[in-house]
């Protein structure tokens, strides 16, 4: 398999898209594509890009998304586009499902997608969603009813901003703009091994959740406010702002191991309520935590060298990394892929993303993650 | 900023850890620890942080109120810690506050916690000084007197030798309704007070003190406003040529305080250089300087004339000090030349670099600096030769008796010889009197601006342009 990584920061979308076709042609040397992956950054016009993408290359071949930073190896590309060129040296394929309005006639798009998913129970699944508002986490968590296989599907929720009421966080593929729902990438005779960074400490009092609903906590404990718990957190702290409070995401555990299910990122407080980027459940088992760069990078590198254990000579690597983590990473932000590509040197494509999809450390079910950085390793078998 | 909001978050997690302990269930006991140490410890010394000893004054103030017994905040700051650090580089000031760092934990008792509350301040906290507070202050004096004789110890960073010294302030409580930033503004202003006295001093907080304080944050409230509504003024003394025509004036800053009326610049100035107020007024009289050149070069009478204002150490300390001057004048659009900066030897002694670089940037930019007082203080001649001065002002005091005092003629003939010599121009001030001038032109013959009573008071604008016309 090889793959080409090609950017251009061109403010039009017209000239990036062709900038990108010259270097492929010109720069990069590649006898022909079978599959074009491209992030591109959200101020680029969303009701032209599936009809530039067309102009320059076969529309059957790419699926686009939007991500505000996107990876190329160790760069960080902001108000761009980077693109992954794959070619397939010998049995690999790639193969796509794409479901749209998850909000509506749910239970048959839930049942539907873990056909797909039970029925190439042999591919591996990259799977890129929109925020498809605040539902698509509990359609990952839903499909979890479904006994489908868990442990070769990953992925992330593209990144926006939210511009004239739309959460620019859509997908792109042959003339189609997903704007609710997700594309699975299906990658078909590729082995792939996938670790999961987090970093962060789990610290101090456990607490169960007692009144929830969507992505708020009200209490914990049946008695006790969860805000007043998040109140005395910040105490001292002058001019709070909660993006602060993504230096202690809450953690989902399990109750007595204290196995990590999964991060929740800080939103915001109300009355009498914390609200999260994630679904929270009454009888969850939650703590705080803690992080900071130098964490964050300890558990890259250990994740590095698990999945070098696995995969020892990946041709590809994707890295899914939530946008609070690249916060926390402060002026290390470029550290977490240098670490990666450290430690297994193949090209590195990937975007700060809105939450990240994988598998639980049981591999037993889906999880919805905040905060995390998911690894993937590719090899065509 | 960051670092700032990851300590307290961390601390404040933590704080709820150690409350709760047998509910803690660690996953990484090694990260732990090293998170924990890093939330309540200075990265430079390893005392502990702010927020672990607020945390602890909290828990003391409330023992010390249940018991009645007494404790301390005992506030500690190097005396001149900034010249070290401006001068062996900060590398060699941090080595150097490591060291005072570990010689102030060895002189405490294991229970005793001390901090650094940042740059050169160590707080400690000190409990169970008993129900007296004779006894509690005696305690505490022989404590104070071993702190200041650890740090006044020959250091010794990059093979050099630091004598530092020290200044303490100390604040009791016992079982008063005291708070934590209460007994921290005593303990500070017991310092600040200590720092007033000279080096190596330990003052104990008193009322007293408060009421200093409290006029000193009046005063400075005071300034602010004067500043802001036009209460400052200025009046203009002229000099004059050996013909006796005006050639410029010194513009000197007055008061007229709203509600005390004309407060003389010996009662405010020394206030406005403690609180730095003096920049604020410096900015202004810079600005209103500048305005005035403008309009004397727009009117015949007064066009060419120059004009003197005077410049504290504080203002020339302040990083940028001649850039922002240079842009002043740049902004007015104002011929330098026709501007003087008085500086007194105070700020010659610091021989600073810094002061350098900036009395040569000012002179290399056409503005005149002239040394104010010169004779009283070190007169050093060597400033002559080191920094780039134009002009000498020769104080009063060698002018009063002139005309009688043979010592005092010799030393003005002197003065001028060696400024002849470096090409120096004189500035004579405090002349009053006829039998001066004449003395002066004796020895001095012409080449001297004189400044004085004799010549006209320091005078408002419209009087000081009205002598003009009549000349």
């Amino acid at each position: 398999m090889q793959c080409k990584i090609i950017v251009s920061k061109n403010s039009s979308l017209y000239s990036a898209i062709e900038e990108i076709d010259r270097q492929y042609e010109v720069e990069m040397g590649i006898d022909g594509y079978d599959f074009l992956l491209i992030a591109l950054s959200p101020h680029y016009p969303t009701y032209d890009i599936n009809e530039t993408i067309a102009r320059f290359f076969d529309p059957e071949k790419v699926c686009a998304f939007h991500a505000l930073d996107s990876f190329c190896n160790e760069q960080i590309i902001s108000h761009g586009i980077t693109a992954l060129f794959i070619k397939f040296e010998r049995k690999g394929s790639i193969s796509y499902f794409i479901q749209e309005e998850i909000g509506n006639r749910q239970i048959e798009r839930l049942e539907q997608t873990a056909d797909y998913l039970k029925s190439h129970h042999d591919a591996q699944h990259i799977i890129i969603g929109g925020l498809c508002s605040n539902r698509f986490a509990f359609f990952i968590e839903k499909l979890n009813h479904y006994d489908i296989p868990v442990d070769n599907l990953i992925g992330g929720i593209s990144s926006g901003n939210t511009f004239a009421e739309e959460a620019l966080t859509y997908q792109f593929h042959n003339g189609q703009i997903i704007k609710d729902g997700f594309i699975i990438l299906s990658f078909h005779n590729v082995s792939m091994s996938t670790e999961i960074s987090t970093g962060f400490v789990p610290i101090g009092v456990q607490y169960t959740v007692t009144k929830a609903n969507g992505y708020k906590i009200f209490e914990v404990d049946e008695s006790q406010s969860f805000l007043y718990t998040i109140e005395k957190l910040t105490r001292d702290i002058e001019e709070f702002k909660p993006e602060y409070l993504w230096y202690t995401p809450l953690v989902i555990i399990k109750d007595q191991s204290e196995e990590l299910i999964t991060l929740r990122t800080f939103k915001e407080m109300g009355d009498g309520w914390v609200e999260f980027y994630g679904p929270v459940k009454e009888g969850q088992k939650i703590k705080l935590s803690y992080g900071e760069s130098t964490h964050l990078l300890k558990a890259d590198r250990e994740s590095a060298y698990k999945l070098a254990e696995t995969l020892p000579e990946p041709e590809l690597l994707f890295n899914f990394s939530c946008i609070a983590r690249q916060y926390v990473l402060e002026d290390h932000q470029c550290e977490e892929n240098q670490m990666y590509r450290n430690y297994l040197h193949a090209p590195l494509f990937g975007f700060f993303t809105f939450g990240e999809i994988g598998h639980d450390e049981g591999k037993k079910s889906l999880q919805f993650y905040n905060e995390t950085s998911l690894l993937i390793g590719v090899a065509e078998k | 900023m960051r670092e700032l909001i990851k300590k307290q978050l961390l601390f404040n997690l933590l704080s709820e850890v150690t409350k709760r302990y047998d509910y803690i269930m660690i996953q990484n006991a090694k990260i732990f620890d090293e998170i924990t140490h890093k939330a309540m410890h200075d990265e430079l010394t390893d005392l502990y942080n702010r927020y672990y000893f607020i945390d602890q004054l909290k828990r003391a103030i409330a023992s010390s109120r249940r018991h009645g017994i007494y404790g301390a905040v005992l506030f500690i700051d190097l005396d001149n810690f900034k010249i070290i650090n401006d001068t062996a580089g900060h590398k060699a000031g941090d080595t150097l506050l490591q060291l005072i760092a570990k010689k102030l934990f060895e002189v405490l008792r294991e229970e005793d916690i001390i901090a650094r509350f940042g740059g050169d301040e160590f707080v400690i906290l000190i409990e169970n000084l008993g129900k007296e507070q004779k006894k509690a202050v005696e305690t505490l004096k022989i404590i104070a007197d071993k702190l200041l004789e650890s740090i006044n110890y020959g250091h010794i960073v990059n093979r050099k030798i630091y004598h530092i010294t020290a200044s303490i302030g100390i604040a009791l409580f016992n079982n008063n309704s005291i708070t934590v930033s209460d007994i921290l503004r005593y303990a500070d202003s017991a310092m600040y007070e200590a720092k007033k006295k000279g080096k190596s001093q330990i003052i104990f907080f008193n009322p007293k003190i408060e009421e200093k304080l409290q006029k000193r944050v009046l005063m400075e409230t005071s300034i602010r406003q004067g500043i802001e509504g036009k209460e400052f003024f200025l009046v203009f003394q002229p000099q004059v040529d050996f013909t006796g025509k005006i050639i410029g004036a010194e513009a000197l800053v007055r008061w007229n305080n709203r509600e005390q009326g004309i407060i003389p610049p010996a009662q405010f100035i020394p206030f406005a250089e403690e609180t730095k107020m003096i920049i604020k007024i410096g900015e202004w009289l810079l600005h209103e300087a500048c305005k005035t050149l403008i309009r004397w070069q727009k009117n015949p009478t007064t066009k060419g004339l120059k004009l003197s204002i005077n410049c504290s150490l504080i203002e020339f300390m302040e990083p940028d000090f001649d850039t922002k001057v240079i842009e002043t004048v740049k902004q007015h659009n104002v011929d330098p030349s026709l501007l003087t900066l008085e500086i007194t030897e105070s700020l010659l002694v610091q021989n600073n670099s810094a002061v350098k670089k900036a009395i040569r940037t000012l002179r290399e930019f056409g503005i005149s600096i002239a040394l104010d007082d010169f004779g009283t203080g070190y007169s050093s001649l060597s400033y002559l030769k080191n920094f780039p001065i134009n002009i000498l002002k020769i104080d009063r005091v060698f002018i009063r008796d002139i005309f009688l005092d043979h010592s005092d003629q010799a030393l003005v003939r002197a003065i001028f010889s060696v400024a002849q010599d470096f090409g120096i121009d004189v500035v004579v001030e405090g002349v009053e009197k006829a039998e001066q001038e004449m003395t002066l032109r004796a020895i001095g013959g012409e080449h001297f601006l004189v400044q004085g009573f004799l010549y006209g008071k320091p005078m408002g604008f419209e009087q000081f342009e009205h002598i003009l016309e009549d000349c």
